[in-house]
């Protein structure tokens, strides 16, 4: 039910044909192919040590080169898809969850709450995103479950600013009042009538987001706090080849080419649900 | 004699205005935009009663406090002689299904996700209107009694002009059998070549099903056309009540006065007789003592700016609040 009325009418579908969707959207697949099945795709398995072959440049064997410890790169950047697509759904998820639910209820009851939110919001955001996420870390240690911990802590917040904003707006139409004078309950008014208008935008930051909790659960990978060696995730990688930068360029540019693919896929489509998302008159 | 179906007693409803750290701290008084000032109406069974005045007179917030979506500071509104101050829950949900709204604009009051049928389903269920398995067929009805095709159904509201949306809206308002309908500018926003088709669909339901309606609009003509009684506000208070044909041939109040004459006429003997009054409308925000009117009035006497004129009843069937009007003769 309610996913028939997110659905958009036929002539916007063709948004569905632009080539910059279509690219972003088979960036995606792509990425989500690689993220589930890993295996599959893999030559070699991400932490098989090879010492006949160190630190070698990329060939036919090994596409992308081998590290310190003669483990095949192309499997580890493989492998890491799957830590690193679940970072960009799971942290931000329930900020996403969160934040929308606080921010629908506040748009719409206004009043104290909104004024007490209104000043927690603005305590949060005068703090750098990332010195706060890393503040967080260290208080409840590194590792991949406190990571998305703490960037849901501080993240729903920015889906909530957004949230009410749109709901106040949704408000100001006469289908939240005929609601009333129909006799709906609250609950019905904010989640089916105005929430379904005011959601877009909230799920094309999504997309923008997942690509930043990507880049920012790699950050912590490399600076230690996230995801924790030997696991294969794109941060530790870079981290890991930071030593032999000089020497063996392709440990550290190969994930990080990773990052920006996945990225721009996620902002692609993120361009394209938001024109294809838009109410019609 | 008809009965009062809905009546406000005395009705009072003040926009509070946010008042600035700086007004706070220079000890100003909090002020307020007084949209209604004491409102006492009766809509009788089956009638329509108009309700006209100019912009920003309270007409608007009178429909919409009677609808429910503001809470009147003081005063009451009775609905078959019961007050509805206290109703919460079931009965709050009762009186809004009995007393429905349909708005100004329909472009803005209809869901642009929700498919037409999927909007009536839901005022259906929601109210337990009909058993699930009557629904399909309610739906029907309803777009048939607004003269829509079966298939409107199935569409979402941006695929209907203007005229069809309000119908849509009318079908809305209905499809919970209400007794009493607020119409606040139901055409204002349409084009003039559809204004008359939903007009006139209002007033052949309104025959069939027996409605009660509250007409609001500001086109005088229109408010002729459909009204049994016209109520006229200005400031926040009624100035005169009265019978549709009474009002308009001879209007007591001389703010009715004046606003019936400003109405353009199509009869070219009839030119060079407008009342223009003098001055603005008085900002709600700091209404005249006395007659809010007085101000304006091309006859006030120094009793206007002192006491405020109550109703009083005329012998022409109406009722006038002008300390100038003798109620004994004309």
């Amino acid at each position: 039910m309610m996913l028939k009325r997110l659905l958009p009418h036929k002539t916007q579908m063709l948004v569905l044909l632009r080539p910059g969707f279509l690219v972003g959207l088979a960036i995606l697949l792509g990425s989500l192919a690689l993220a589930i099945f890993p295996a599959a795709f893999a030559p070699f398995e991400p932490n098989a040590f090879n010492y006949s072959a160190l630190k070698q440049p990329p060939s036919f064997e090994h596409w992308f080169g081998t590290d310190n410890l003669g483990r095949d790169t192309l499997s580890r950047v493989i492998w890491a898809y799957s830590v690193n697509m679940q970072m960009a759904f799971v942290a931000t998820i329930f900020a996403l969850v969160i934040g929308v639910t606080v921010g629908a209820l506040v748009g719409y009851y206004g009043g104290i709450a909104d004024a007490i939110f209104g000043r927690c919001v603005d305590a949060i955001i005068t703090f750098p995103f990332l010195v706060l996420v890393i503040a967080v870390v260290a208080v409840l240690g590194p590792g991949l479950t406190n990571m998305y911990i703490a960037i849901t802590l501080v993240g729903w917040v920015y889906y909530a600013r957004l949230m009410r904003a749109e709901i106040m707006g949704q408000m100001a139409n006469d289908y939240a009042a005929a609601g009333k004078v129909m006799g709906y309950s609250d609950r019905r008014i904010i989640f089916r009538h105005l929430l379904p208008n005011a959601i877009t935008p909230v799920i094309v930051y999504w997309m923008t987001d997942m690509a930043l909790a990507i880049l920012l659960g790699s950050s912590l990978g490399y600076l230690g706090l996230g995801a924790q060696p030997p696991q294969a995730e794109w941060g530790v990688l870079i981290a890991e080849g930071r030593n032999f930068i000089t020497t063996a360029w392709w440990l550290s540019l190969m994930p990080g080419i990773a990052i920006v693919l996945t990225g721009l896929g996620f902002s692609l489509v993120g361009d394209g649900l938001a024109d294809l998302m838009r109410p019609r008159g | 004699m008809s009965t009062s179906v809905l009546a406000t007693d005395n009705l009072v409803l003040h926009f509070k205005k946010n008042r600035s750290l700086i007004d706070l701290l220079a000890g100003k008084p909090p002020q307020a935009v007084k949209a209604l000032n004491g409102v006492s109406l009766d809509l009788k069974k089956g009638e329509t009663l108009g309700i006209v005045g100019e912009s920003g007179c309270g007409k608007s917030t009178l429909a919409r406090a009677i609808a429910g979506l503001y809470k009147p500071q003081s005063g009451d509104i009775q609905f078959h002689g019961v007050s509805t101050s206290s109703n919460k829950g079931a009965a709050l949900r009762e009186y809004n299904r009995r007393v429905q709204m349909i708005f100004q604009d329909p472009y803005s009051s209809l869901n642009p996700r929700l498919r037409v049928g999927d909007m009536l389903r839901e005022a259906l269920s929601v109210h337990n209107m009909r058993p699930p398995e009557g629904i399909e067929e309610r739906i029907n009805e309803l777009l048939d009694l607004v003269r829509l095709p079966r298939d409107a159904a199935d569409k979402l509201p941006h695929e209907f002009s203007g005229g069809q949306r309000q119908r849509i809206a009318i079908a809305r308002a209905l499809s919970v059998e209400p007794e009493v309908l607020i119409a606040d500018e139901l055409v204002s926003a349409l084009d003039v070549s559809v204004q008359a088709q939903v007009v006139n669909l209002l007033l052949s339901l309104q025959d069939d099903l027996g409605l009660t309606v509250l007409f609001v609009a500001h086109d005088l003509r229109l408010v002729r056309h459909v009204s049994h009684r016209v109520a006229v506000i200005y400031l926040g208070s009624v100035v005169e009540i009265g019978s549709a044909s009474g009002l308009f041939a001879k209007p007591k109040h001389p703010y009715s006065q004046a606003l019936l004459s400003a109405a353009p006429s199509l009869d070219p003997d009839e030119k060079g007789n407008q009342i223009v009054l003098s001055g603005e409308l008085p900002s709600p925000l700091n209404i005249p003592s006395g007659c809010a009117f007085h101000s304006r009035c091309p006859m006030a006497e120094p009793i206007c700016r002192q006491t405020k004129p109550m109703l009083r009843g005329h012998p022409e069937s109406g009722q006038v609040a002008c300390h100038l009007v003798d109620p004994t003769h004309n």
